[in-house]
């Protein structure tokens, strides 16, 4: 049964829950970031930037790695619903994605990525456009289009941000399915998720202004808290 | 019924007002960077009191736990960070002031950074002292005259 708490609820929540777990959540985090870098800086070095074959290969090395990318977030998702449901979260489970349910979730972040593409194409067709004819007419334009896709982006994140969650909750759903329930379970509710992202902001400050240490504490938070949310709306 | 629902029905599942252990070990941890970032809003002229008590704030908020209330430690470490930092941006203000108003702060500062320019380079910064049109201290209101 839904039960609807408020954000200040869920980060009380967040906060007691990972008192005693940082450490493990850290590890996890820190296993992931530290993998996806390696990938990341071995690719990058791996092509040569200043050829049009190299920006290929680097473009496609990219779009693999985000794919990668939404596999440990699944994992990461399973840790911290270990740590909510009181399992023993384990550091193995941000790989648990590459061995259950990685062709659906990378069938549903292709689904996504094609999405933010549709939302994105106007705007950076209107910057070439700009370019081109430098019209301070066509400057309006990409700087509305820009808007728009920013909205659009926010929109879908909102709305597909469960599908991690839902994956390990419903493991016999098929892709069309998840993204379905994702976007029902999310339907007055988008702007409740909005309000409670829009109150990480100062946390964010906090990291900015320790030159990043803080946030190996406040990922896991915003991500515990994140893991109540699903927990209090399906 | 699947894996995760099953888990949410047991009782393991904290209840919202369920009674934890406060985050002492993050409060401590919050009182001694906020300390520090007071001891070093004066004697470091860098980033250190920022980091610190930002970090210190961080710990003294994650610490509530379950609580609607810091602990004593937290609001110690919070009042502390709070008070470094605040100090730290009167230091740094009050150093571009004076820099560029006082002559003698001027001329103090301009050595410093000939020294550190040297330092280095390896080589003078090109002027003339204190004739030269193009005087480092023309980029400072007020002049060196």
């Amino acid at each position: 049964m839904q039960t609807t708490y408020t954000s200040k609820q869920l980060k009380s929540q967040a906060k007691g829950q990972l008192i005693g777990h940082y450490t493990g959540a850290i590890g996890a985090e820190v296993t992931a970031f530290s993998l996806i870098f390696c990938l990341s800086l071995f690719s990058s070095s791996m092509t040569d930037p200043y050829s049009l074959l190299g920006l290929i290969f680097r473009l496609a090395i990219t779009f693999i790695i985000s794919l990668l990318q939404s596999i440990f977030l699944f994992g990461l998702t399973k840790y911290y619903l270990n740590t909510v449901t009181a399992k023993t979260p384990k550091l193995v489970d941000i790989l648990s994605g590459f061995s259950s349910h990685a062709d659906r979730i990378i069938l549903a972040k292709l689904f996504l990525m094609l999405l933010e593409a549709v939302c994105l194409i106007p705007f950076i067709a209107s910057v070439f456009v700009y370019l081109h004819f430098r019209n301070p007419l066509l400057f309006v334009l990409a700087c509305f289009l820009f808007v728009c896709a920013i909205i659009g982006l926010a929109f879908i994140g909102l709305t597909y941000s469960q599908i991690y969650y839902l994956f390990l909750d419903f493991p016999q759903a098929g892709v069309k399915q998840i993204l379905r329930m994702s976007r029902e379970m999310m339907k007055g509710n988008k702007a409740r998720l909005l309000y409670i992202e829009i109150s990480f902001i100062p946390y964010d400050i906090l990291g900015l202004l320790s030159l990043g240490i803080a946030y190996l504490w406040i990922t896991p938070f915003k991500r515990m808290v994140r893991t109540h949310f699903y927990l209090s709306s399906i | 019924m699947d894996f995760y629902q099953n888990s949410r029905n047991n009782d393991s599942v904290q209840p919202f007002d369920a009674v934890a252990k406060p985050g002492n070990a993050l409060a401590s941890a919050s009182m001694i960077l906020g300390i520090v970032s007071i001891g070093s809003a004066f004697l470091i002229p860098v980033l250190l009191p920022f980091v610190c008590g930002a970090l210190a704030i961080t710990f003294a908020l994650l610490s509530k736990g379950y609580d609607n209330r810091l602990s004593g430690r937290a609001v110690a470490g919070l009042a502390t960070a709070i008070a470094g930092i605040v100090l730290h941006l009167i230091t740094i203000i009050t150093t571009i002031f004076l820099i560029t108003t006082l002559p003698a702060y001027q001329e103090q500062f301009q050595r410093i950074y000939d020294q550190l320019y040297e330092e280095t380079y390896g080589d003078d910064f090109h002027y003339d002292h204190p004739q030269s049109t193009h005087d480092f201290s023309d980029f400072l209101p007020g002049g060196l005259n």
